[in-house]
């Protein structure tokens, strides 16, 4: 059995509905995980007979027995091997913080999507995730997805990989230890409020002030020949952003 | 001493970039809070150490403070025990919120002041491990709302219906009182900041979508041209532009 076939005839655990990642993610965790890796999930549907399919020592985590019922049911019955997945039928809230996991070379966050669920899934796998390692967010085109989205794809740590259909976004860590930096080293949160950190400072926005100093921090990535910098920042203002 | 000695003579746990001794505090206004609200019957916890230490000191209450600086525990102590401010009552803790709270026992609290880290996602991993601990009626207070990270905790809790807004003290500082439990545990669907944010909202328990995607990059960018949704598209040139 492989991952067409699983597509045309999917498990259906959430209510005998499937809520499952788009395609095109299937794909790329069928292409880049193999009997070889360590994986982990939050939430639990066509993902985890994805991964069950590529053999990965796999730990799934839903507050759902029903869910991994079905899903091994789904399994047992078409031959897929699940010995080697941890199924944890607890909040991920709860289990992450103390759970004790090899390093992983691909996250999948698709659990709770209520504030502040993926941060806390992200927070507590992240630091187990190699350098290399695949992070997936699912529905980014929830606010609270989109936050997460947002913060790393400005964070130096992650490569932006692909999104799918704007609702998938893949990244790949490039570095350890952004979870725990302070928000004068992420450029999002150093940049995001009224409150900013520039050039080592932190700085109140001002009513025309920010806007005299942004011309002038302008000028001087100019005549640096910063132009990547400089066009990330003009991106910003015109997509208002900023 | 009381509230007006602290504020004239603070204690300086914290360091500037050039390691000169700084006082990084809470709003007087939200020290004063803090200082009338609270007394020795009730149960606190903080994340962060400063001068709202003190008051919680100065007041008496079983009081837990996380910070992963000792050196910060130190000076608090030093400037308690030079003005005979009693400090056995609190539990200092050395260590990182992030590592302690998700496990940490405390009695039900009566006040939960959030000030410690204020990366991504530290201000939102507080609250999530303290809110059930928090007592129905009892006080949320959130520092440093101008931060970006700061200011969606307080923006997804000036919607959510378990919380009410008490006050906001210089644009900074904001203040919250629980009114239901379960809050933290919701799904996105009873959040309304969350349900509404997206381009996936719930609305009126139904899900929708506000611009489905089309079939390609090419095509949903000419659905934005017609559309004249310039915002969006400059937003995916930009992530284009960007990602190589």
């Amino acid at each position: 059995m492989n991952l067409n076939d699983v597509l045309k005839d999917p498990p259906r655990p959430h209510e005998g509905n499937v809520m499952g990642l788009t395609e095109a993610a299937l794909v790329f965790i069928y292409e880049n995980v193999t009997n070889e890796c360590n994986t982990l999930e939050t939430g639990c549907g066509l993902s985890t007979v994805t991964f069950a399919l590529t053999g990965s020592r796999h730990t799934v985590i839903a507050p759902a027995p029903s869910e991994f019922e079905v899903t091994k049911t789904y399994c047992r019955e078409r031959g897929i091997a699940t010995s080697q997945i941890d199924f944890i039928p607890e909040p991920s809230q709860k289990v992450l913080p103390t759970l004790d996991l090899p390093s992983l070379d691909l996250v999948l966050i698709d659990g709770g999507h209520g504030f502040p669920t993926p941060y806390l899934d992200w927070f507590y796998t992240v630091g187990k995730l190699k350098k290399g390692g695949f992070l997936i967010v699912d529905d980014v085109w929830l606010w609270s997805c989109q936050i997460l989205r947002d913060f790393l794809i400005e964070q130096p740590q992650w490569k932006f990989v692909e999104e799918y259909r704007e609702r998938t976004t893949v990244f790949q860590k490039l570095e350890d230890g952004s979870e725990w930096l302070e928000w004068t080293e992420q450029p999002l949160p150093a940049r995001g409020g009224k409150m900013k950190w520039i050039d080592g400072k932190a700085v109140y926005d001002q009513p025309g002030a920010s806007t005299l100093s942004a011309v002038k921090r302008a000028l001087g990535d100019l005549k640096d020949g910063n132009f990547k910098v400089l066009g990330e920042k003009i991106s910003r203002r015109v997509t208002g952003s900023d | 001493m009381n509230l007006s000695d602290l504020l004239n003579n603070p204690p300086k746990p914290h360091e500037d970039a050039q390691g000169t001794s700084i006082v990084w505090g809470l709003t007087p206004a939200a020290l004063g809070f803090i200082y009338e609200n609270i007394d020795d019957q009730c149960t606190t916890l903080e994340t962060g150490c400063g001068m709202s230490t003190v008051v919680f000191a100065l007041k008496g209450s079983r009081h837990t403070v996380i910070a992963p600086a000792p050196s910060e525990f130190e000076i608090t102590k030093s400037y308690c025990r030079e003005r005979g401010i009693p400090t056995s009552q609190i539990n200092f803790i050395a260590e990182p919120s992030q590592t302690i709270l998700p496990n940490l026992e405390t009695g039900p609290l009566d006040l939960v002041l959030i000030d410690g880290g204020h990366g991504f996602p530290t201000p939102y991993i507080d609250w999530f491990y303290t809110a059930g601990k928090l007592k129905k009626d009892g006080f949320l207070i959130l520092d440093d709302v101008g931060l970006w990270s700061c200011q969606i905790l307080r923006d997804f809790l000036l919607e959510q219906p378990h919380w009410e807004f008490v006050t906001e003290h210089d644009e900074r500082t904001t203040i919250f009182r629980k009114k239901e439990e379960g809050s933290e545990w919701l799904e996105w669907t009873q959040q309304p900041r969350v349900a509404r944010g997206g381009k996936v909202r719930w609305v009126d328990g139904q899900l929708v979508v506000d611009a489905p995607p089309q079939s390609g990059s090419f095509d949903r960018a000419l659905g934005d041209l017609r559309n004249g949704d310039f915002q969006s598209l400059a937003r995916k040139v930009g992530r284009r532009v960007f990602r190589s």
